[in-house]
């Protein structure tokens, strides 16, 4: 296990649901630091630390909606996916749509995983569990 | 000379030779005997006869020498006559006994005229023979120019026959047609013709094309095109005018036009035919409209659906999260209504999110099909089969298939389609262990498959209601579900071109069957 707290970049619009995330990610047991961003634009802007981001930490791990305002999930996925730099960040692709087309497009992209956010809150809390889990324990990752 | 002259010269001297002997005769004076009057005798009615001939051969040949001939011979004739009867008026009473040297001459006279006689009855027969076979010829040319004309009276009426039979057909042919010459000259319209266009005759035959009523046929393109027909061996197949024509209206007119090859005349003629499609027009664009207007309000229905379902779970997800979050965290410091209240918000998100799973499922049979492809009904049936298989068991079904066809279909919607009524079948039992039967036969270009159970059964009037999407029949308690199965069972079936229904007795069971349209062999190999 890393001793060190992971840093994760959620990417959601919805206040609720960035909420329930925060409170799942409180109530597991690996340390880790939830940065939030709003919409397309400010996630790219934010993994790039550019202005206002310019102190912002690289995540380990980037938990992506893809209904977002301004640039959808879809379009950040590839700008992340075709950055030389950026590419290397696990992205979990974290949304309601169950459509078949969403999850082949994303996989296409190269996202790492795609999660259907489950509607019973425990199941919620069991999957933000498993994906602490997965990734910051069973997971080796590269050095930042 | 010829052997024919040698002859005429020959014929001209005997008789002057028998005249001339006669003359001798009759200048000695001498008596003669009764032999001497029978040769006379002889020698008149020969000559008399050879002259009549002569006569006769000159009104058949009609040649001067016969005439000459008749004239010498008459003349003979009634020189011999005079001098028989002289002979017998000097030897009356008869005497015995003849001067030799008359005798001689008298039997060479004899002869002579015998044999001119005889010649000329050889001559005539001959002429007449060749008149005869002249006259024959005659009339064998006259009745093979007879039979001629029969024969052209025979083949103009034939003519005249087909001719009006042809007219009849351009008459009574509802599109309207023109003939033309090679400059585009009316030389002839049908009825249909004037009646469409509102023409008259006078003011079309003759006329130019071009120059037609208001000269709504003055198109340069379709002018030089049926030019084109005469000079080269041009065809014109379907071209499409649409004009506004003078007291007519709009008409789109679909134009045919080839040659009439004319073998006596040097020209050849057009023959114009026009195909009004203007109303087929109209209804195809119609239906087009109406097609496009369909599969657009379709499609926004789909959309509607599946973005509503969509939009729908993200409030729904945070009523339900956040009553649950609320349970969890404060469970200790609410008393029993209040966490009563908060499962009832929490059942009723749920219950929601699947009514909408559901909504979303049944949008997606429209939205998200696959492509038809041959597919093999008894495959689907295990597969079906195969995905219940946890529910046989439990249940201890007995199910039965008979043999199962090849269609054409969307395989991943077929498994579904068995699966939702085997599914049914086994939710809707009477007790344990239900007998499920699944058949197919054929009916004529349709397959007919049929899903029978030995389970609960359905009332009579419910019979149309229960493939309405969210109809239920009976409480969830006893039977869970949101009443969307048969719906989607409805929805794949008419996307394939089938039917779906029920038949059913309360108490006894239940018989679903669906069609699909039959294909043959070929078409599964090809398709």
């Amino acid at each position: 296990m890393n001793s060190r707290a992971m840093d994760i970049l959620l990417v959601e619009d919805n206040q609720g649901d960035v909420r329930l995330t925060r409170e799942a990610f409180k109530e597991g047991h690996v340390p880790s630091r939830l940065n939030v961003v709003g919409d397309g634009i400010e996630a790219i802007t934010y993994l790039r630390q550019d202005a206002p981001f310019g102190s912002a930490t690289r995540p380990d791990l980037i938990l992506l909606d893809l209904n977002l305002p301004r640039r959808n999930g879809r379009e950040v996925l590839e700008i992340i996916k075709n950055d030389e730099d950026l590419r290397r960040i696990p992205v979990v692709i974290l949304t309601t749509s169950k459509a078949e087309q969403d999850i082949i497009n994303s996989y296409d992209l190269h996202a790492n995983c795609y999660i259907t956010k489950p509607v019973d809150l425990e199941q919620f809390m069991r999957v933000v569990r498993m994906l602490q889990d997965f990734w910051f324990t069973t997971v080796k990752l590269p050095q930042k | 000379m010829t052997r024919k002259e040698t002859a005429r010269w020959v014929l001209i001297g005997l008789p002057t030779v028998g005249l001339a002997s006669s003359m001798v005769v009759q200048s000695n004076g001498r008596a003669s005997s009764d032999l001497l009057i029978a040769l006379q005798w002889i020698s008149a009615n020969a000559v008399l006869f050879a002259s009549v001939l002569a006569i006769l051969s000159f009104v058949v040949n009609k040649s001067r020498f016969h005439l000459c001939l008749a004239i010498i011979l008459f003349a003979a004739a009634v020189f011999e006559m005079v001098q028989a009867v002289n002979l017998a008026r000097m030897f009356s009473p008869w005497v015995a006994g003849t001067p030799p040297g008359t005798s001689l001459l008298q039997v060479l006279n004899c002869f002579a005229y015998v044999g001119v006689l005889s010649s000329l009855i050889g001559q005539l027969y001959a002429s007449l023979k060749h008149a005869a076979r002249r006259a024959q010829n005659l009339f064998l040319a006259h009745e093979e120019v007879q039979d001629q004309i029969e024969e052209r009276k025979w083949t103009e009426e034939l003519l005249q026959e087909s001719r009006l039979f042809a007219e009849s057909i351009v008459e009574s042919i509802r599109e309207p047609l023109l003939v033309m010459d090679s400059e585009l000259r009316i030389i002839r319209a049908n009825r249909s013709f004037y009646t469409t266009f509102g023409l008259a005759p006078e003011k079309t035959l003759n006329q130019f094309l071009g120059a037609l009523g208001h000269g709504e046929w003055n198109e340069p393109e379709l002018l030089v095109q049926l030019k084109q027909i005469i000079t080269a061996e041009g065809l014109l197949e379907n071209y499409e005018v649409t004009q506004s024509f003078n007291g007519v209206g709009a008409k789109t007119l679909l134009l045919s036009a080839r040659r009439i090859n004319q073998k006596d005349v040097q020209t050849n003629l057009i023959l114009l035919a026009m195909f009004d499609v203007t109303e087929q027009n109209l209804a195809q664009q119609e239906l087009a409209r109406r097609a496009d207007e369909l599969a657009r309000s379709n499609a926004e229905l789909e959309q509607f659906a599946y973005i509503a379902s969509h939009d729908l779970q993200e409030p729904l997800r945070m009523v339900s999260s956040y009553c649950q979050l609320l349970k969890r965290r404060y469970q200790d410091k609410l008393d029993a209504d209040a966490n009563e209240f908060i499962e009832f918000a929490v059942d009723g998100a749920k219950r929601m999110q699947t009514l909408i799973n559901d909504l979303l499922e049944y949008s997606r049979v429209g939205t998200c099909g696959q492509p038809f492809q041959p597919t093999d009904c008894g495959k689907v049936v295990e597969q079906a089969l195969d995905n219940l298989r946890l529910s046989i068991d439990d249940c201890e079904a007995r199910i039965q298939k008979s043999r199962m066809p090849m269609v054409l279909a969307d395989e991943i919607q077929l498994v579904q389609l068995f699966q939702n009524l085997v599914a049914n079948a086994l939710k809707f039992r009477k007790g344990k262990a239900p007998d499920i039967a699944i058949k197919a036969r054929r009916k004529n270009g349709t397959w007919i498959f049929s899903v029978k159970d030995t389970g609960i059964g359905i009332e009579q009037e419910f019979l149309q209601r229960i493939f309405v999407i969210f109809q239920r029949l009976h409480n969830p308690r006893n039977y869970p579900g949101t009443g969307i199965g048969l719906a989607i069972c409805k929805k794949i079936v008419e996307r394939h071109g089938g039917q779906i229904w029920v038949e059913s007795k309360v108490g006894k069971g239940s018989t679903f069957c669906f069609t699909l349209p039959a294909v043959d062999r070929e078409d599964i190999n090809s398709g």
